[in-house]
């Protein structure tokens, strides 16, 4: 069976998943250190990332 | 999800609060809707599985940061054993995988005989990048509780704990619809506002760093 275009997976979401999960890890590792705001400007982008990604599959998987 | 929770509950939240004798009411009652809350969550899962989400995490992880935020000072006691922390830590991560994705309603069994064995073949086998990613992304899930134990002030370990947790069951249910996900071709219709405030955050990030 030959895929479809249709089927191809969406690497921008999946972008947005490595991201956020990098975000998330330098996020809690940098948590150790004062002063706590990068480590928090990070969790932030990984929460950020991590919202867009999901909506972006949700809206796509609905189609 | 049980076991590991019940491990978790027991070895970081329970212990501290009932083994010592100076541990607040709030702290004990705390520890205790933290067992009510995590196994109502799973009775709940299956009839009512976003109820039982919100209960047995939500509900789960709530309690148990009350219990330590109601110790305070407790939770630097000698009486916490650095072993049984990490392991504790670990069974955090294993509950937070258990929660990642509950499986749907099982198919009634009389339609899964009719359809005989021959139609029940897979389709397709998982790519190899897919796998790879789920390993990945488990990965990530367990080393986020694990990392979150290098903080050691009070008051930002609680906040490391917490955002750990919640991290790894985010990472865990999206990162797995994301992976498993077969979108359509009209992908350039998809909402961008969090996209757009993702790059806009990163990019006062790096305006900041260049100042």
């Amino acid at each position: 069976m030959v895929a479809s275009s249709a089927n191809r997976p969406d690497w921008l979401s999946r972008w947005l998943l490595v991201g956020a999960a990098g975000a998330l890890l330098f996020g809690v590792w940098r948590l150790a250190s004062a002063p706590e705001l990068p480590a928090l400007y990070w969790l932030v982008a990984a929460a950020l990332s991590l919202k867009a990604g999901s909506d972006r599959e949700r809206a796509l998987a609905s189609r | 999800m049980l076991l590991p929770g019940l491990y978790a509950w027991g070895a970081t939240v329970a212990w501290p609060a009932f083994s010592q004798r100076a541990a607040s009411l709030p702290a004990r009652a705390g520890a205790g809707a933290a067992l009510l809350g995590l196994i109502l969550g799973l009775g709940l899962a299956r009839p009512h599985p976003t109820l039982g989400r919100a209960v047995g995490v939500l509900g789960f992880l709530g309690c148990s940061a009350i219990a330590w935020g109601a110790l305070g000072s407790g939770l630097r006691g000698s009486g916490l054993d650095p072993v049984r922390a990490a392991l504790g830590a670990l069974a955090w991560g294993l509950f937070a995988l258990g929660w990642g994705g509950f499986p749907e309603r099982r198919q009634a069994l009389e339609e899964l005989e009719l359809a005989g064995p021959a139609h029940l073949t897979p389709r397709a086998r998982l790519p190899v990048g897919m796998r790879v990613g789920f390993v990945a992304l488990v990965t990530c899930a367990l080393a986020l509780p694990l990392l979150a134990w290098r903080v050691e002030r009070p008051g930002v370990a609680l906040l490391a704990h917490a955002v750990a947790l919640a991290g790894s069951v985010s990472l865990l249910t999206v990162g797995t619809r994301i992976l498993i996900a077969r979108p359509g071709s009209e992908q350039s219709r998809a909402p961008r506002l969090w996209l757009t405030l993702c790059l806009l955050w990163l990019a006062l990030g790096t305006l900041l760093w260049l100042l």
